[in-house]
């Protein structure tokens, strides 16, 4: 039965371990570069830690402490020996595995007649391969979840629980102009997933949620902003513009290099708005008013994450705000690369467990890996998701390469993703989903609230987003709407209380809070607050052991960070590829032979490509090229007339005054 | 070319997605191939490289254009991702009349279907390589129409090599599709949704407010 039985063939350029978001990219860009792909996961679902699970299985993860059930194939472990003698009790034991193989629903009966088996002739013979090779066991790491908190609320109606996709990384989206959504475009991966745009995003002031302006003439409508604020934001924004496009005055380098916060206070931005370009527009993490926060903006990385902003703010239709979120759930991401790499002809086998690496005793470079089943794969290259880790203690009789591993435990190891940066503090990231029966706001569906750093207590040092979805991005039932939150967080319990109280703060209306929108400043109440149906809280580690593999030029990939972006993470899934294939461009595109049947998806793609690639990488509006001179022209004119209505207004007002 | 591109996108009056399903081997991409291409080859490939094919057919005066989604081989290990399953409309349960499992394993490929597609999607059981000889048929035919019955779905047996029965089946899930979507009046299940092309966004008609926008 081919589904539990040997993979052939058996040698690849590259194995990938884990179908998380960043395994299945750098898989995905393997196989578009015409590598040779295996692509394994010892879960029987996709998305390892970036996945999104029904209500029943989000059920089960939470009882069993925040881990998924033991790998299926574990039970049959003292068979493996059976099935690797020979084709014919690979056959025999296929009964066996149904019978044992609990967390599959599946039981797909033989259907190759052993066609495939049979070309593994005499598999116990030693391969030559292995010759020279050394086994370094591995397991999986099950406790990278902590103080999960479930909630059930009795006769609570919460629907058809199969349409429920709850995010275990959430709340994660993505900006529109991003690099992602440019890597989706130049894989081909976009065909695969589908994606709600973000309604709103609000900023809890400490006091109001207040409707953050996503566009120019939201900011010019908003009554909440003085004439003299409105131009400083207009005067600021220009700058960073012209900055992108190498235009207008230089700015120096210790500017560019000091914390983008003073940079913003020198440009006399009102504090609020400071705020709001922080916490709302790009996205950081931690503190950024606290001097003494070794983790400050800088003023070039500020500029970089507005401009991005910037080029987000109307790209696509039906996105009426710079973000994105994907239907059914972030889990479709690493599934829509998966299906990408599939199509380029990786080979994806799920409910594959290994138990260890196979190393190069001379050069220690791992070669490959022994599958739990008893098969040796061989590869160039191992990439593995977070989870893998070297096993340790006396019953694993580690080699002495392993032992030497062991030591190096206290070793800096070199961390690529951008959690490192956030130093000892930040361990930990709380996450919080909640069902309920109502949305924050009417007429919304799909929203964002940012909480800045000590708007819900003294002792918040770090951003709580919150966002909320509804069958509108496909992940609930209609009727029903999904809260998720997190914060960076230590080990100690200040996570989850923090989440709490901005959940409170959140479903405590009609009577205690008010919302202002930016075109009326009316305030707009519900009849009465949503209710918690559901919830669970959690906590999730940032860094893990399995660094140590790195040793032995294995690649790891990060566990999802604490950022509301993908941004980070695919900055450190990128460099992954480059050390991996360095001479190999990050996903080429490349054009398929059947492509050319279908002319308006591959001018879509290509030209968006392009476009992408243009907004993207360098600047918001690119120094024209000669067709887009007319809007270029029609932009200048248009902000002259804003100017102009602005001076206008402000006469008007001052012509009140006196 | 844009205007190329909006006027092939309103080119139609239905837009179909179509699922093919089915064990490895049984022939889903030559029936694909064949329907979308006209072409057959008898030489074993594993599915690479074939994501989707679109046709576009005219049924009782209406234009309608069939997107037919591969496996991609995603089946060969039971690894189909969910994300396959979304938005499909119909599926196509493939199976290979000389091979009994690929028949038995059609009950499994249904329960994957219930449990991942939307429930109102339409079924259609088909026995592919119909051609083989008598000798080497391991399903029958009435074996095949059982099943069928029993799932309250249509049933074909074709032969994409010799073109047996490969354009009657994709026009009989497409002409089942379309007068479900007529009598329902069916909303899309997330109506506000979008594609990551070159949909020209705001943006892109007025530079303007793309700016600070």
């Amino acid at each position: 039965m081919e589904m539990d039985g040997f993979i052939e063939p058996n040698s690849f350029d590259l194995i990938v371990l884990g179908t998380g978001f960043p395994e299945s990219i750098l898989a995905a860009a393997a196989a578009n570069a015409g590598c040779s792909v295996l692509h394994l996961d010892h879960q029987d679902f996709y998305g390892a830690h970036w996945t999104s699970l029904t209500l029943p299985q989000f059920r089960t993860w939470a009882a069993a402490g925040g881990s998924f059930d033991p790998p299926p194939a574990s039970p049959k472990e003292q068979d493996s020996g059976v099935s690797i003698t020979s084709s014919g009790s690979v056959l025999e034991s296929a009964g066996d595995l149904k019978s044992s193989d609990k967390s599959s629903a599946d039981s797909f009966v033989d259907q190759s007649n052993g066609k495939v088996n049979e070309e593994i002739s005499n598999p116990s013979a030693q391969d030559p391969r292995e010759i020279g090779l050394e086994t370094i066991e591995v397991k999986y790491d099950n406790d990278l979840y902590s103080d999960v908190q479930l909630r059930e609320v009795e006769g609570a109606d919460l629907g058809a629980l199969r349409f429920y996709n709850l995010d275990l990384s959430g709340p994660r989206l993505t900006f529109c102009g991003s690099h992602l959504v440019n890597l989706l475009l130049r894989s081909g991966a976009n065909h695969y997933v589908e994606f709600k745009g973000v309604d709103a995003t609000y900023l809890w002031t400490g006091t109001v949620l207040s409707a953050v302006p996503s566009s120019r003439a939201d900011i010019f409508k908003d009554k909440s902003l003085s004439l003299s604020d409105k131009r400083f934001l207009m005067r600021f924004f220009r700058l960073v513009t012209d900055h992108a496009n190498g235009e207008g005055a230089e700015i120096p380098k210790e500017t560019l290099d000091s914390p983008f916060v003073e940079f913003m206070r020198l440009q006399n931005l009102p504090a609020s708005m400071q705020s709001i370009i922080l916490y709302a527009i790009a996205l950081v993490d931690t503190d950024q008013f606290d001097e003494s926060s070794p983790y400050r903006l800088t003023t070039e990385d500020g500029f970089r994450k507005l401009t991005l902003y910037l080029s987000s703010v109307g790209k696509f239709t039906n996105a009426p705000t710079a973000f994105l979120y994907p239907l059914y759930g972030a889990g479709e991401l690493p599934q829509a690369f998966c299906r990408s790499s599939a199509v380029n002809g990786a080979l994806y086998v799920l409910r594959r467990p290994i138990k260890a690496v196979l190393v190069d005793k001379e050069t220690s470079e791992c070669r490959g890996v022994h599958t739990l089943n008893g098969q040796s794969l061989y590869c160039k290259k191992l990439i593995v998701g977070p989870s893998v880790v070297p096993t340790s203690g006396p019953e694993g009789g580690l080699p002495s390469l392993a032992k030497e591993i062991s030591h190096s435990v206290d070793a800096p190891v070199e961390a690529a993703s951008v959690k490192s940066s956030l130093g000892e503090a930040y361990t930990k990231v709380a996450r919080y989903i909640c069902i309920t029966d109502k949305s924050l706001f009417e007429g919304q569906t799909t929203l964002l609230v940012i909480f800045p750093p000590k708007t819900i207590s003294v002792n918040q040092s770090a951003v709580v987003r919150a966002m909320q979805l509804s069958n509108a991005a496909a992940v609930c039932p209609d009727g029903k709407y999904l809260l998720q939150l997190s914060t960076l967080c230590s080990d100690a319990a200040d996570g989850e209380e923090i989440l709490k109280t901005a959940v409170d703060i959140l479903l405590a209306r009609p009577d205690e809070q008010k919302s202002v929108t930016p075109e009326t400043n009316e305030e707009s109440y519900l009849s009465s607050s949503p209710k918690v149906l559901w919830s669970v809280a959690f906590k999730q580690a940032l860094q893990t052991e399995s660094k140590k593999l790195t040793r032995l030029g294995i690649a790891v990939c990060d566990l999802p960070n604490g950022a509301l972006d993908c941004e980070g993470v695919l900055t450190a899934t990128e460099k992954i590829f480059t050390e991996c294939f360095p001479d190999t461009e990050f996903f080429k595109k490349v054009v398929r032979p059947q492509e050319d049947e279908f002319e308006e998806f591959d001018e879509e793609v290509e030209a968006s490509a392009e476009e992408e690639q243009n907004t993207a990488t360098d600047s918001l509006q690119k120094p024209v090229p000669a067709k887009d001179g007319d809007s270029k022209q029609q932009n200048m004119e248009g902000e002259a007339l804003e100017e102009k209505a602005l001076s206008e207004e402000e006469e008007k007002a001052k012509a009140e005054d006196s | 070319m844009a205007a190329g591109a909006a006027r092939a996108r309103a080119d139609y009056d239905y837009l179909i997605k179509l699922l093919l399903i089915g064990d490895s081997g049984v022939g889903k991409s030559c029936l694909l191939l064949r329907f979308s291409d006209d072409s057959f080859t008898t030489s074993f490939i594993t599915t690479i490289g074939i994501d989707f094919k679109i046709r576009t057919v005219e049924l009782d005066g209406k234009r309608i254009k069939l997107q037919i989604w591969d496996t991609a081989g995603q089946e060969r290990f039971r690894t189909i991702t969910t994300a396959y399953y979304r938005g499909a409309m119909g599926i196509l349960l493939v199976y290979d009349v000389t091979d009994e499992s690929s028949f038995n394993n059609i009950r499994n490929w249904i329960r994957n279907i219930e449990q991942h597609a939307s429930d109102n999607v339409n079924k259609i059981l088909v026995g592919n390589k119909a051609d083989m000889d008598e000798s080497k048929r391991a399903v029958t035919t009435a074996r095949g129409q059982a099943l069928a019955d029993e799932f309250g779905i249509k049933f074909f047996e074709t032969s994409a090599k010799t073109n047996y029965n490969v354009e009657d089946v994709f026009y009989c899930i497409a002409r089942d599709i379309k007068q479900r979507l007529a009598e329902t009046d069916s909303k899309p299940e997330a109506p506000n949704s979008l594609k990551v092309n070159n949909e020209p966004g705001p943006n892109k008609g007025k530079q303007k407010s793309a700016c600070c926008s």
